[in-house]
């Protein structure tokens, strides 16, 4: 018989990184499986997910943070929002979670080789791209030219903000961050995401846009892309929807025919627009 | 489809009785229970118990197979935490007389829980263990409308053994080898089947087809039509009449959608698998306040999309609708299935 898909493995939280403040702060744990033989057999592509369990509490589906060329501990970046990742937001070194996975497709990283990669990310949208940029940094000859457009509400609100800056000192990608309103101690842009884009005005040839935030970020950065001339067919994002068993089974995190949790979490906007205006 | 039997023998009347009983020596029966004005399937311990005359079941066999709350995981300790997995036992079950459009439900419900993949353990162990004895309608129920989406009243279907009632008792076929096996344990019980009876059972089974009292559109035309609809007026009149309580699906023999939660007492705790339903709110609900689908109109929708539209289009053409009527006799607003079916049609060609 196959393995139950709904049994998590036993994990220790290694580390615990505080990326941003506020009501609606951002950790990142760093999780190792207890069992040797889990931990040499869990693979994952950039931009798979896998649901976390707090014992007694509950599960929530988070998408891996970090990238399989990392080595074998697993980041989760969560936001603290509602029961179980306020509770993992409690979580210190040592401390047990569970962890079962990976799930959905990830991105298609091993396609992209030879092109430009633009990465647009806003909020905690960039858990998942992270992902993919780590991955594609780690393996940075099979990429052209790379650059990560970030926003956020507050200069504290930048997830992975050290990490950005030395990925922009080290000339890997080009890095631009910008802020919703103005700050005294602040020189980048200020406005949304998408507003950036229309300024920075990425070229489309040769090049794949990822981008992933909140549903109105995704929306006007689409947008943006399409005054562009970019094809809807070169813009990527990852979607989310409400899970619970991550395996394709409880019903409700679907548009249309299509499940996220097991079709997704990455589309292409030229596949979401074939879907029902379900998101 | 009508499968043909491996075996006809006829049960005579006066040992029906005795045939409860012995199915009772075999292992756990799920049988119809009179329960004041309704019958459900409940897990039998006398045969007195079980009602030989009775209309549709309110329940069905999502509720024998994919029980509304199931323990899936216990834990010990939530900080130190070790885990046991709660698979049911294997245990031989039999449910007896459960209605042959019940059966036919299995199949969606297979197709969600049984892929090839990430098979369902829970589901999957309860579903080989379980023997399924089903009895033909010979006088189908008043909102039965199993003939319109591909079924019959005397479909055996995902039916290890069909029973008929015919005069002075009833003709047992069985029809897999799970019901042949059941046949040969019981075997002491039966007659053979008289040319007489034969005639009877096919006179009964081809009577009951006309004695269906509703039709509905033609699924496949309902199905391209959906393709079309999806921002059509039509949900919000329907959604506008529903109050969300979710009977509809929760008592689907097609529904099987879930939720999964912990519950946790003094460091022991329980991870528990319970029936949801896409009619519910909190089904779609994210924590940061966005809802796919925020309003009646946009879950009724989900709810005749994934029946007619979304689960024939991921599972080769196959409706998860059995005609069972049971979403529009149990509806507390009247909504009625087939009528929202015919809105679509007209919809449909009006577009």
């Amino acid at each position: 018989m196959n393995r139950n898909p709904y049994l998590p493995d036993l994990a220790t939280v290694v580390d615990v990184r505080q990326e941003t403040g506020g009501d609606r702060s951002v950790r990142t744990l760093t999780v190792e499986f207890d069992d040797k033989e889990v931990a040499s057999s869990f693979t994952y592509k950039p931009g798979q997910l896998a649901m976390l369990s707090v014992f007694g509490k509950g599960e929530s589906m988070i998408s891996i943070t970090s990238s399989p060329t990392m080595g074998k501990a697993l980041q989760f970046s969560v936001m603290r929002m509602g029961r179980v990742t306020s509770i993992l937001h409690y979580l210190t070194k040592g401390e047990k979670v569970g962890v079962r996975g990976p799930y959905g497709n990830g991105f298609p990283v091993g396609e992209w080789k030879g092109k430009n990669l633009i990465f647009i990310g806003g909020g905690i949208g960039s858990a998942p791209l992270r992902s993919a940029y780590s991955y594609a940094l780690h393996n940075r000859k099979d990429y052209a030219d790379i650059s990560i457009i970030y926003g956020a509400r507050t200069s504290s609100d930048i997830v992975f903000r050290d990490e950005l800056r030395a990925i922009a000192e080290s000339g890997g990608a080009k890095v631009e961050m910008s802020i919703d309103k103005p700050e005294s101690d602040w020189d980048g842009f200020v406005g949304f995401a998408a507003m950036n884009v229309k300024r920075l005005a990425p070229k489309p040839d040769n090049a794949i846009v990822i981008t992933c935030g909140p549903v109105m970020l995704i929306k006007t950065v689409i947008k943006e892309l399409m005054d562009l001339h970019f094809k809807p067919s070169e813009i990527y994002t990852t979607l989310e929807n409400k899970m619970k068993c991550g395996v394709g089974k409880c019903g409700r995190c679907n548009i249309g025919p299509v499940l996220v949790c097991k079709n997704g979490p990455v589309f292409t906007v030229e596949q979401i627009r074939q879907l029902p205006s379900d998101l | 489809m009508v499968m043909k039997a491996l075996s006809q023998k006829f049960l005579p009347k006066a040992r029906l009785q005795e045939f409860k009983k012995r199915l009772l020596d075999l292992g756990e029966v799920f049988a119809p229970v009179q329960e004041g004005d309704v019958t459900a399937l409940r897990r039998i311990g006398s045969p007195n118990e079980i009602a030989d005359d009775f209309d549709q079941t309110q329940n069905n066999l999502r509720a024998i197979i994919e029980p509304q709350n199931e323990i899936i995981l216990t834990f010990k300790d939530t900080l130190k935490p070790s885990l046991t997995e709660q698979l049911p036992a294997e245990n031989k079950r039999i449910v007896l007389w459960c209605r042959p459009c019940d059966a036919r439900a299995l199949s969606s419900l297979d197709d969600n829980f049984d892929d090839a993949l990430l098979p369902d353990p829970y589901y999957l162990r309860r579903r080989k263990s379980t023997t399924i004895i089903g009895l033909g309608c010979e006088k189908p129920f008043p909102f039965c409308f199993c003939g319109s989406v591909g079924g019959n009243p005397f479909s055996t279907d995902n039916l290890d053994v069909i029973m008929t009632r015919v005069r002075d008792g009833y003709v047992f076929e069985s029809l897999t080898k799970k019901g042949k096996d059941l046949e040969a344990q019981l075997t002491s019980l039966f007659s053979e089947i008289a040319a007489e009876q034969k005639n009877l059972l096919l006179e009964i089974q081809g009577k009951s087809r006309t004695l269906l009292p509703r039709s509905a559109p033609n699924p496949e035309m309902v199905h391209a039509n959906l393709g079309r609809l999806f921002d059509s007026p039509l949900w919000k009149k329907w959604g506008d009449k529903c109050i969300g309580c979710g009977i509809c699906t929760l008592l689907c023999p097609t529904c099987w959608c879930f939720d999964i939660t912990d519950v946790e007492t003094r460091g022991k705790g329980f991870r528990i698998r319970t029936w949801d339903s896409c009619q519910f709110p909190l089904f779609t609900l994210h924590t940061s306040g966005h809802n796919p689908r925020p309003t009646k109109a946009s879950r009724v929708r989900q709810r005749v999309m994934h029946k007619y539209r979304y689960h024939p289009v991921n599972y080769s053409g196959r409706i998860a609708c059995v005609g069972c009527g049971r979403c529009t006799e149990l509806c507390p607003e009247d909504i009625d299935l087939i009528e929202i079916l015919n809105d679509i049609m007209k919809a449909g060609e009006q577009q």
